[in-house]
This record gives structure tokens, sequence and C-alpha cells, in this order.
């Protein structure tokens, strides 16, 4: 008996973290989404170390929904936790009150301090972000005057264009910053960043930040260029990535209130991996493009298709450009300052 | 003392278990190694049972002992190689016919999917019908232990190429004490460590390149690239042949190294002895003795190390670059043997830049079945060579990688010198050394959960 302790302590552990990774299944957790696969118990058990899943926690698990190990909210008004805090969130409304972790959701709603209109609540707890709230309010009206005449045309800029400005994005943001010849900017870029955990993110490609948020509060940008998208194509439909991205796009409004914000198009995938991977699926990519454009028309940001400048006559990464069928080649990677540089608007 | 289990039952059980296995990732192909199991006992049987020794008796004999043998060769053929022969046929063609003007006609190019561990069960079938030809033993009998032999699970798919005598005795009756249980439980652990903590993870550096596109990485990057893979490569074979000895170990088998530190051989004679022993041991017995071995002279030992190497590439993969492999290992060794050994002897400290080089470069040339990529590689390695095409390195990229893998690659070289192993294995002792396997086990289990997974590099072979 002794002999095999390490045996026997593989076999009761296993079946321990098997038991455990049940229980918090049967709290909710995890649940599999659009064809991802579903955690096998001991895995979740495992994970939800990671996840900051506990059992004096499990209890919200219920209802909640999980994109690649960022907790999601299945439906507006509900819960979702952000960095061990719980939020609500409304549609298309400025940032939402931190709350204390361990209140159930329909007490949440009530005293919740974001309304459905968006309107900032002035009775709730403050920290500064609702007052903020009614300033973009303000904004908002403003621009909504010029609506007509939204996007503004595109102007070609010289390589200084960038002087002031921030990239922000995922592992292609990462390839531009090493690889497209941009030498001024800023880049907060993290391979596997996504729109809902976006600003609490540390960017790789600059260690002198902690978030992409402290990128933002450290000086003020005249441009903000945004790309996302692909490692959200598996999470939800495209409302939910949009209704995401107001939520960001509004806080990055409330710290660059002078900024222009860009935002990229949904990258393409190659035929292959389009034909291939009913997650990876050019279809589903440009459903959500469709969304942004929409969006960025309503919220007064620009919207660039920077498929444009890699496509092949069929709408789809060439296969010849890239080795995963997602990621350009290092060497393309030119050809997106050119289309950056190409595709500059000037705001009075 | 350990429960003494009753061969028929046991190998019933493993042998049910083995195919289960097999059949849940191949359940078509698990019948094509049915058949051929049953096809080989069939003629081992046949062929040693030919008791008429007249000359009549002996054609007989060697008859279908050619049948067993091209039927086994031929599957394996025609599961790995037909299309790799047929495609490469129609090249030959194409050009040949362009050059002379006519449209000649091509072969039809069947492309299958490899039947997992074809490769190696094959040559535990080949093995087994020479040494009964040969009359090395008596076939065995008994078609369940038969079929164990082969189908065995912990070495079904990526070796060790177990020859019979090996098993023999243990699938007539074996016994596991509990302290050899325990000692196989923590090799198997130390084989999913090597393979999910140090091969998948210093494998994403060469991942990571593939993405980039080979014409933007600076040199440094390129090396550090080639040594990745070659670490990578090392702890996912290596893991996994550790995996098998344990379970081997765990079922009561005494299963063979197949890893003996490589990476610390002084030549390339000597890599050959520590690094996949089983396959070079099957090698040297099944085709470079019976072809002479190096007792006919020189022309002939050359000729023969020729041969091993053409094959022995061949065996790795269906594609010109394997053969390219091989054939770098057969000039390096016929060197060796001519001068270059005697040379090495004298001069030891030459070993070291000579290995340096020899290890990385040859698995880049494993790594890389496109003949432009590798071309394209060995630019970014050797500078000095001429490059032709769209170059965008970013600068200082050497150097972000360095740090992100600075933890995996100090390691993996840790890992690879005999010393280190020696002191682990005295400090891996009691309390202690059973928390650290059950980290390294849930650690490993952590890491493939969270789907840092990669295949087999030996995979498909």
């Amino acid at each position: 008996m002794k002999k095999n302790i390490t045996f026997i302590l593989i076999i009761v552990i296993s079946l321990l973290l098997g038991a455990y990774g049940f229980y918090l299944k049967a709290k909710g957790y995890r649940e599999p989404m659009e064809g991802a696969r579903e955690g096998r118990y001991v895995a979740l058990g495992l994970m939800s170390l990671r996840e900051g899943v506990f059992p004096w926690n499990a209890d919200e698990q219920d209802g909640m929904v999980y994109a690649e190990g960022v907790i999601l909210p299945p439906t507006e008004g509900t819960l979702a936790k952000e960095n061990g805090t719980v939020v609500t969130v409304t549609a298309g409304g400025p940032a939402t009150e931190p709350t204390p972790a361990a209140e159930e959701a329909p007490e949440e709603r009530e005293e919740g301090s974001v309304s459905e209109n968006g309107a900032a609540d002035p009775e709730s707890e403050g920290d500064g972000l609702t007052e903020e709230g009614a300033v973009s309010e303000n904004e908002a009206e403003s621009v909504s005057e010029n609506e007509a005449s939204w996007p503004p045309p595109f102007v070609t800029a010289d390589e200084s264009y960038f002087d002031d400005a921030v990239f922000i994005g995922d592992s292609r943001m990462v390839g531009v910053a090493y690889f497209s010849g941009i030498t001024n900017g800023h880049f907060l870029a993290k391979t596997s960043m996504n729109i809902f955990w976006m600003m609490n993110t540390a960017p790789e490609t600059d260690t002198t930040v902690s978030s992409v948020r402290e990128g933002l509060m450290r000086q003020q940008y005249g441009k903000v260029y945004i790309l996302t998208g692909i490692n959200e194509v598996g999470s939800g439909d495209p409302q939910y990535f949009t209704d995401a991205y107001r939520k960001v796009l509004a806080e990055i409004r409330e710290l660059q209130p002078d900024a222009i914000i860009y935002i990229h198009a949904v990258t393409h995938v190659s035929a292959a991996v389009s034909a291939g991977n009913p997650v990876f699926d050019n279809g589903r990519i440009d459903e959500r493009n469709e969304a942004l454009k929409q969006m960025a028309e309503e919220e007064k940001v620009i919207f660039i298709d920077i498929n444009e400048a890699f496509d092949d006559e069929n709408g789809c990464l060439p296969a010849e450009n890239s080795w995963d069928g997602i990621h350009p080649s290092a060497n393309l990677y030119p050809l997106w300052k050119e289309y950056l540089l190409t595709h500059t608007v000037e705001l009075e | 003392m350990g429960k003494r289990w009753n061969g028929t039952a046991a190998n019933a059980v493993l042998f049910a278990g083995s195919l289960f296995f097999y059949g849940s990732g191949e359940p078509y192909y698990v019948f094509l190694m049915l058949a051929s199991i049953l096809v080989n006992y069939y003629f081992s049987y046949r062929i040693a049972g030919e008791k008429n020794m007249s000359l009549v008796g002996k054609r007989r004999r060697k008859r279908w002992f050619r049948l067993v043998v091209a039927f086994d060769l031929c599957m394996l053929f025609i599961f790995k190689y037909a299309f790799f022969f047929s495609h490469s046929i129609n090249q030959l063609l194409f050009a040949l016919g362009q050059w002379v003007g006519l449209d000649l006609p091509l072969l039809p190019e069947i492309s299958l999917v490899n039947p997992v561990g074809i490769s190696f069960y094959t040559f535990q079938m080949l093995s087994y019908v020479v040494d009964v030809y040969y009359r090395k033993y008596a076939p065995e009998r008994n078609i369940l232990c038969m079929g164990t032999y082969i189908a065995m699970f912990p070495q079904l798919i990526a070796g060790p190429i177990v020859v019979y005598p090996e098993v023999k005795q243990q699938l007539h009756e074996r016994q596991v004490r509990a302290e050899d249980f325990d000692r196989g439980v923590k090799t198997f652990i130390l084989g999913l460590g090597a393979k999910v903590l140090i091969a998948n993870r210093i494998g994403l550096l060469w991942t990571e390149l593939e993405r980039l596109g080979y014409e933007s990485i600076s040199t440094p990057l390129a090396w550090m690239g080639s040594w990745a893979y070659s670490f990578q490569i090392y702890f996912d074979f290596y893991g996994y042949s550790l995996m098998a000895v344990g379970l081997g170990r765990m079922l009561g088998f005494k299963l063979p190294d197949n890893f003996r530190d490589p990476y610390v051989s002084r030549s390339a004679t000597e890599f050959w002895r520590r690094w996949h022993i089983t396959l070079g041991r099957w090698f040297k017995e099944y085709l470079y003795i019976p072809l002479g071995g190096s007792r006919k002279g020189l022309a002939r030992t050359l000729r023969n190390i020729f041969l091993v190497w053409l094959f022995t590439g061949l065996w790795h993969g269906a594609d010109w670059n394997f053969l390219i492999w091989g054939m770098i290992f057969f000039v390096l060794l016929m060197a060796e043997r001519l001068f270059l050994g005697k040379c090495l002897k004298k001069l030891p400290f030459l070993s070291v830049p000579y290995m340096l080089l020899l290890i990385p470069l040859s698995w880049t040339v494993f790594a890389l079945s496109d003949i432009k990529r590798l071309g394209v590689y060995f630019t970014r390695l050797f500078p000095f060579l001429p490059a032709d095409y769209n170059s965008n390195v970013s600068s200082g990229d050497w150097l972000r990688y360095g740090k992100t893998y600075l933890l995996c690659f100090v390691c993996a070289i840790l890992f690879c010198i005999p010393p280190v192993k020696r002191l682990l294995s005295k400090v891996m002792k009691g309390v202690p050394g059973t928390i650290l396997y059950l980290l390294i086990f849930f650690g490993s289990i952590y890491f493939l959960a969270q789907g840092l997974d990669n295949p087999f590099l030996y995979y498909r072979f």
C-alpha cells in the first residue's frame, strides 16, 4: 500500500477534482458555447482555480457564459464578472458601477446604478464615472448634429500622423508593432487580447504599463486605433460583440476625449480555414463587420476595412500570404501601415 | 510479493483494451492491424511448422517467408508511401514530357491517411517473422500472445520497437510487484512532464516562427528556433518513450529504453546509439547485418550504410527532406568511420562545435518538408548565403523571444545533462519526491486541459 502512495494519491486527487468539477458544472460553470468543447470534470476543477471560481461564489455561475476563460453575460442586464468584481451590464450605456461580489442578480438590478437608457443615476454611489457619463452624453448630442456627414472622407497622411497615435489590439496588432515599419506611436497590444477583457489586459508590446487602461490614462493621444474580433468570433453573436465594444469605446472616450477612434474590421481568414472551421468562418466574420460598421456610424468612430489591403478576390486571406490561414506573414505588414496612412480622417 | 497473473486472462484484457484504444482513434485501420496480425501469425506458424527439410520444403519455407514479408512491406508502402512515390514519378514524367515535347501518361496518385503507428508495428512484425524464419526462436503458438505483443498499447503508436524475446516470458506469465508498479507510475509521470511541460511549451516558439514566415526572422532567432525544435522533438519522443516504459512496467513488462541522453553525444555515430535506440537496433539486425554489415570490405560496408540511411530517412517520413536528412547522416557516419571519428577522438573539444551545429541543422532539415521554405530557413541561419525574397526582420526579435522562452530553454538544457538527471533522481525520493511527482502530473493535466496540446511529432510514423 505504502509503496504505491503516488498512484493512490493520483486516483484520490483526480476523484476529488472530478467531483469538484462536477459540482461546479452543476452550478453552471463553463456552459459550453456554440461548438466549444465541453470541459471534463477534472479539467473544470483545475480551470476553476485559475479563473477564481470557488465554492463560495459558485452560485453566481448559473447563467454565466464563458468565452475562452473570459466571462460573458448571457443576456443584457444580468451579471458579468470582471476582475473579481461583479458588474451589471446594459447595452450601449456608459460604464457601470462595480458592486460587491456576493450579491444575487435580482437584488443587483434594483440597487443598480445604471438605468436602461444609459443616463447616470445621480443617487447611486458615484466614483467619478457617473459624472463623466453625463459629459459623454453632451458630446454625443453635439456629434449627432453632424450625423449626416458621417463617416468623413478618407485622406492620406504622412508618417508623422502616428506621432500621437495609440494602437490597441490582438496578435495582428503585435505584428503591426514589430513588422509594419511604424516607428512612432504607442502600441498596447497582446496576443489573444479580446474585447471583453481589453481594458484590463497587460500589453506585451509595452511592459511599462500593467493594463491597456493604464496606458490610456498615462497621456492624451490624438488617435486611437483598435483591432480585435478574431478571438471573439466563437463567443455569442454580433450583438454581444458590439455591446461589449460600445462599453470599451465609451471608456476610451472618457479617457481620451479628444482622440479620433479608428476601429478595424475583423480580419478575414483563408478560404481553407474558413471552410474547415465552424468558428473561424468568413461568413460569421462578415456578419460582425456589418454590425461593426453600423456601430461605427452610431458611435461616431471610424471603421477601417483592413481586409481591403489583404484579401484576394474571394474575400479571403490568400493562402500563400499566411502560414496558419489567420495571421499574415510578417513581410506583409508594411501593407497595413500603408492602408492606415491612406485611410485617415480629419475632424474639425 | 505481487500477484502472479495468468497470462491468458491478462493478455485478453490487455489485447482487448489495446484494440479499443487504437480503434477509438482509427476505427477502420484497427481492422487492418488485426488482419496484419492474423496474416503474420499464420505464415510464421507455417514457416516454423515446415518440418520437411528437403529442397522442396526449404523452397516452400522461403516462399512463405517472402510472401509474408512482401505483405507487410506492401501494407506499409500503400498506406504510407504510395502517394509520395506516385507523385514524385509523375513530377519526373511531367518534366520529362516537357523536355521531350510529349504529354506522357501519369500514374494515379492515391493519397491515403497513414494508420497511426503503422511504421512501428510493421517493423515489430517483420522482426518477428524474420527471427522465426532464421530459427532464432520458435513462433508463438498462442495467437493471443502474439497479438498482444504487436498491439500492446504502451508501445503500439510510438515505440519502442520491441523484439519478441524481450516480452516473451511476460506474455506467458507475469507478475507486478508493488514497487515495480510504483516505479512505472513515476516513470510515466516523468514522461508526461517531459512532453507537456517541456516539449509542448518550447515547441510554441517554432510555431510562432512558422506563423511569422521564415523570411522575416533574424539570424539569432533562426538558431533559437532550430534549437527549440531540437528540444521539442527530443522531449516529445523521449517523453512518449518514458510513458511507454512506465506503462509497460505497470503492466508487468520491461520494455527497452529508447534514449540515453543523446544530446551529450560527441559524434553522429554516438548520437545514433543514444537516439531512438530500438530503431537503430532494428536496422542493424534486420538490414545491415543480413546485407553483410562491415564484414565484406569497405565498398560493401559503405553500400550497406547507405541503404540503412536511405531507409531510416524514409521510415521517418515520405518526403524528400527526410531522404536528405538520412543522407546527411550517411555522409557524416561514413566520414566518421573513415577519418572523422579518429579526428574527434584525438581532439575531443572539436565535438562541441560539431554537435552544436549538427543537432539543430539536421533537425531543421527534418522539420521542413517544403524544400523552398527549408532553403529560406537556411539563408536565415547562414545570412551569407544568397537570398531572394522580401524580408522584414523586426530588430531585437530574438531578445523578445529569448525573454519569453528563457525558462523553457534553461529547463530543456538542464534535463539533457546526465548529472542533472542523476541529482534529481536522488532528490525525488520520499515525501518531497511524491509531492513533486504529483505536481508534475497535475501540472501536465492542467496544461493539457488549457489546450496547449500539440500532436506528437513522430505521430504519423
